[in-house]
């Protein structure tokens, strides 16, 4: 036995906390006390100081057994919280599915539009520069004139780069016996491939466009052409004449670019094939993107085009100030959901759809976690022994909320599951839905997965935040004693809920309806021409041009061919226009009008009315020089009195008389409104043919045309489309938004009668006894059901209330986009709300006749 | 304890409680164990094990009054009980009957 010290040291101090912390109460001070009394002999026996190092090893080594042990019982507890967690899972196995179905839809539709959301997003970012590459455009146009580009590379020094593409949609490229129309067919400057990030297979990005009959190509079309042999030195012949030689291969471009290029040419090689100016600033039909100096301020750049390049120009063609201010610079990034200017080089998306989807998204989140929390605390009751037995045997409020927080984190893990499963089941259809490529590749996308956690978490600590901070606010005592099995407090809450959740449901079903019915009215509106039964063959090739007597007379020999017609734009989309004095009032102010050219049978074909004077006539041979029709807008603003025999021209300079006046049709969508337009009786000059036939026999028709045009333009592929589809397309944006609107409105639906259906469930479980005691008393079967479902129809009908103004403003909004809209009556909000209160009342009525009927003998004995 | 036995460690701190008798406390038991053994126990592992064989019954304790030689810390007095006492007796039976019979280890020839 060791001989004791007397004297006291004091051990060091931030050791001996440490010791007291890890070590709780008494035992900690023993502990502390021996280990004081060990380094007092230690101390002096060997030395202040090797008392102090051992002191402290004893205070290190100490740790891991005491981390262990504290793992062990935080383990212990944290089974006993899964295994009740699952017990409550098992034993209310209805409630906890609806709660994990409910959970889950809602995630499903939020992955889904997050998905959508993010890819939309990610539009051109993929460019290593993508912060230093602008495009300009002119005015509200996306053109701009070909000597720009190298204006702006010369005389503005925070340019570094400069390129100009043009796109020629639909140009035919041949290989030997291959021939396809190319969409993405681009005359490109070589320093696109400076500017945008787009990385070279074969051949060399530096050089490839150099020589000017030089084509490269993206892989897959390379392999469309080649196959698996070499296509480097390989020539393609493109629109039938021009011999190209493949110099270069780059990689597929990303789908989301707001360009796509498949086959590029050399910019300046347009202008030697097509005889045009490479240097006249009125043609205006590429579109020139800009690569900044690094730390190069875009707003200094933008502001400095104006007086660098435009002014002098236009001094020199002898414009007096104030001078208008034409070009303006765009970042790359926001082209496709922020620019919404004529001329893109595809169909932009638009941000407030993004905001739009985005906010249906929260939304539904949203009211599946308030079923959450509903279905929650409505149960928490039946807990409520639970809560007060742990908080008898010692458990603090903070543990009760951790155990009914993690609960609910597992039940959001379960719901994650179940809907990762149900996106990867639904992304085909959302695909087609949103006509996009997405795909669940948490590999390829770590911040979906960042993302995946994130929500889960988030669902599971918001969803469960309200009902554990109720449930471990039980006083035990009152659980106890069973004074407990029914409190009306906190009931009200989940009728406010609930009432939120069939707000917004409403407001999506009322905004569904709406624009149903303004797609509805767009279909069925009187355009001013007929759509059905008739089918459009883009003219390609000089072939078609020439022979179009031929062609046409072949088609009409076929018996279900009722009319052939040639135009330069269909009536749907007429989207040629010159800008000057057509009225005559005024030769300083230019006044915009659309143009058309068309044959003798355009008018005819689409069944457009001529309200004065007659249509273009093969009876009156003065008409082959060129007439003109007018449309009622034109006579309108021009304000001439009658316009037959009016001097008109045409843009080229052709001049001939007005000898009719075309009943005002749509000839835009119904965005717009009806502008001025004019018609030129041109036979020769034309990209559409547009063909009339009978309803019976469509394909053998269509074979038929194709025969024909295969005999007059052997290279260029068939391709044909029906004239009401073409039509349908100009609203698919709309159409889409309609679809998508539609299909989270059911969802949203969905959820809240999940949650609805639980709320009822439980309400009559609760008043059980109730029930069986006023039918003993004598209560019909009547009374009872509406006892049961009034309070949830009073909350639906003030739901009603709070969603129609709500609805009412977003709706109108969305018409604003239209210039002829349908007028939002009372009968939409009725059938809406109608709608949501009866599916509402189904789905109470189920629990609530259940109990109803039920045997008061049965339900009077229960307990 | 019917089927399963204490562990060595658990056998050593035990016996050593027991040979202690009224001064077992945490530097006595310390000591003992070293000198018995010549293996040197943190407290931290020494506690673990204290607790862990009174949670199982084996140990009793109770804690003396504090000492200013302590810092004012209180000594926590360990005692078997009856229980532990049988499980000493388990234990050493069964080694008695493992090893009977066995004079000297050696590697078997073959």
């Amino acid at each position: 036995m060791r001989v004791m010290t007397k004297k006291y040291r004091h051990p060091p101090r931030i050791a001996g906390w440490l010791i007291q912390r890890i070590f709780p109460d008494r035992e900690g001070c023993s502990i502390l006390g021996d280990m004081i009394e060990t380094y007092c002999y230690l101390a002096d026996d060997k030395g202040l100081f090797w008392a102090r190092v051992w002191f402290w090893g004893q205070c290190l080594r100490a740790l891991p057994y005491f981390l262990i042990d504290e793992l062990y019982w935080r383990f212990n507890m944290f089974k006993n919280y899964l295994l009740v967690t699952v017990r409550s899972l098992k034993k209310n196995s209805t409630y906890s599915l609806l709660n994990i179905i409910g959970l889950a839809v809602g995630m499903t539709a939020f992955i889904l539009i997050a998905l959508y959301v993010q890819y939309e997003l990610s539009f051109d970012k993929y460019h290593e520069n993508a912060d230093r590459i602008y495009r300009v455009v002119r005015e509200e146009r996306a053109f701009t004139p070909a000597p720009l580009g190298p204006a702006l590379k010369e005389k503005i020094p925070e340019v570094a780069a400069v390129a100009r593409i043009l796109r020629s949609s639909n140009t035919l490229i041949s290989h030997e016996q291959k021939h396809f129309l190319e969409d993405e067919f681009y005359w490109a400057d070589p320093e696109t491939f400076d500017i945008f990030s787009i990385p070279f297979i074969s051949g060399d990005s530096e050089t490839a466009l150099n020589d000017p009959s030089a084509i490269i190509l993206s892989q897959k079309t390379a392999k469309k052409y080649f196959g698996n042999t070499e296509p480097m030195g390989k020539i393609l012949t493109v629109s039938e004449r021009y011999e190209f030689t493949v110099s270069g291969v780059f990689s597929d471009m990303p789908a989301n670019s707001h360009f796509v290029m498949d086959a590029v040419v050399p910019y300046a090689t347009y202008f030697q094939i097509t005889n045009n100016d490479i240097n006249r600033w009125r043609s205006n039909f590429s579109y020139t993107y800009c690569l900044l100096h690094e730390g190069a301020d875009p707003e200094v750049m933008g502001s400095k085009i104006s007086p660098v390049i435009e002014i002098p120009l236009l001094k020199a063609s002898g414009y007096q100030e104030p001078y208008p201010k034409i070009y303006s610079i765009q970042p790359v990034t926001r082209i496709h959901l922020r620019s919404h200017r004529m001329q893109e080089i595809e169909a932009n998306n638009d941000m407030k759809y993004i905001i739009l989807f985005s906010s249906i998204a929260f939304l539904i989140l949203f009211i599946a976690c308030i079923n959450y929390m509903n279905l929650a605390t409505a149960r928490s009751l039946r807990r409520g022994k639970e809560v007060g037995m742990r908080k008898v045997v010692g458990a603090q409020k903070e543990q009760l909320i951790v155990q009914f927080l993690g609960e609910s984190v597992a039940m959001a893990v379960l719901a994650m599951v179940f809907s990762i499963m149900m996106v990867l089941l639904a992304l085909p259809a959302f695909n087609s839905l949103v006509e996009r490529q997405l795909s669940l590749d948490p590999i390829h996308n770590p911040q979906l997965f960042l993302g995946l956690v994130f929500i889960t978490l988030f669902v599971g600590l918001f969803a469960g935040s309200y009902p554990s901070m109720r449930m471990s606010g039980f006083r035990p005592i009152s659980v106890l004693s069973g004074a407990f099995t029914r409190s009306s407090k906190g009931s009200s809450l989940r009728y406010v809920l609930v009432l939120v959740q069939f707000s917004i449901t409403i407001v999506l079903i009322i905004c569904t309806i709406g624009v149903r019915e303004q797609l509805k009215f767009i279909k069925n509106m009187d355009m001013g021409y007929t759509k059905e039964q008739i089918i459009t063959i883009p003219a390609r090739g000089g072939s078609v041009r020439q022979n179009i007597q031929s062609i046409k007379t072949e088609l009409l020999q076929y018996s279900d061919i009722i009319a052939v017609s040639t135009s330069g734009c269909l009536p749907n989309n007429i989207d040629t226009f010159t800008s000057r004095d057509w009225t005559g009032r005024n030769p300083d102010e230019p006044i915009p009008i659309y143009y058309n050219t068309a044959d003798y049978d355009f008018i005819n074909l689409f069944s457009m009315q001529i309200v004065q004077g007659r249509n273009f006539s093969r009876d009156f041979p003065s008409d082959e020089t060129g007439v003109f029709l007018v449309n009622e807008a034109a006579v309108k603003v021009a304000g001439w009195k009658s316009a037959i025999g009016r001097k008109f021209t045409h843009w080229r300079g052709d001049t001939g008389e007005i000898v009719g006046v075309i009943k005002d049709f749509h000839l835009h969508s119904l965005h717009r409104p009806i502008e001025p337009l004019y018609v030129f009786l041109d036979t020769s000059t034309f990209s559409n043919i547009s063909i009339k036939i009978k309803s019976a026999n469509i394909p053998a028709t269509i074979d038929y045309v194709e025969a024909v045009m295969k005999k007059f333009s052997p290279s260029y592929p068939f391709s044909y489309s029906f004239f009401d589809e073409v039509f349908e397309r100009a609203y698919f944006t709309e159409q889409r938004m309609g679809r998508v609107f539609s299909s989270f409105a059911v969802l949203a639906i969905f959820i809240a009668c999940l949650g609805l259906f639980g709320l009822t469930a439980f309400a009559a479980e609760q008043r059980t006894k109730e029930i069986g005691i006023r039918k003993v008393l004598g209560a019909s079967d009547s009374k009872i059901f509406l006892l049961l479902s009034k309070e949830f129809i009073r909350w639906l009908l003030l739901a009603n209330i709070i969603a129609w103004p709500v609805a009412y403003v977003l709706i109108n909004k969305w018409l604003q986009n239209f210039a002829y809209r349908i007028h939002i009556g009372i009968v939409i909000f009725l059938i809406s709300g109608g709608t949501a209160l009866l599916i509402a009342y189904l789905t109470v009525s189920y629990q609530s006749i259940k109990s109803a009927l039920a045997n008061p003998v049965e339900s009077l004995r229960y307990e | 304890m019917d089927t399963k036995f204490i562990s060595r460690s658990e056998e050593f701190l035990l016996l050593a409680v027991w040979r202690l008798k009224e001064n077992a406390y945490g530097v006595t038991i310390r000591n003992q164990i070293k000198e018995a053994t010549g293996k040197t126990w943190s407290y931290g592992a020494l506690f673990v094990m204290l607790c862990r064989l009174e949670k199982k019954g084996y140990l009793t304790s109770h804690f003396a009054d504090p000492s200013s030689q302590r810092g004012g810390k209180s000594k926590r007095i360990f005692q078997l009980s009856p229980q532990g006492i049988k499980a000493l007796k388990e234990v050493r039976k069964a080694h008695e009957s493992v090893w009977s019979g066995i004079e000297e280890l050696t590697v078997p020839q073959e």
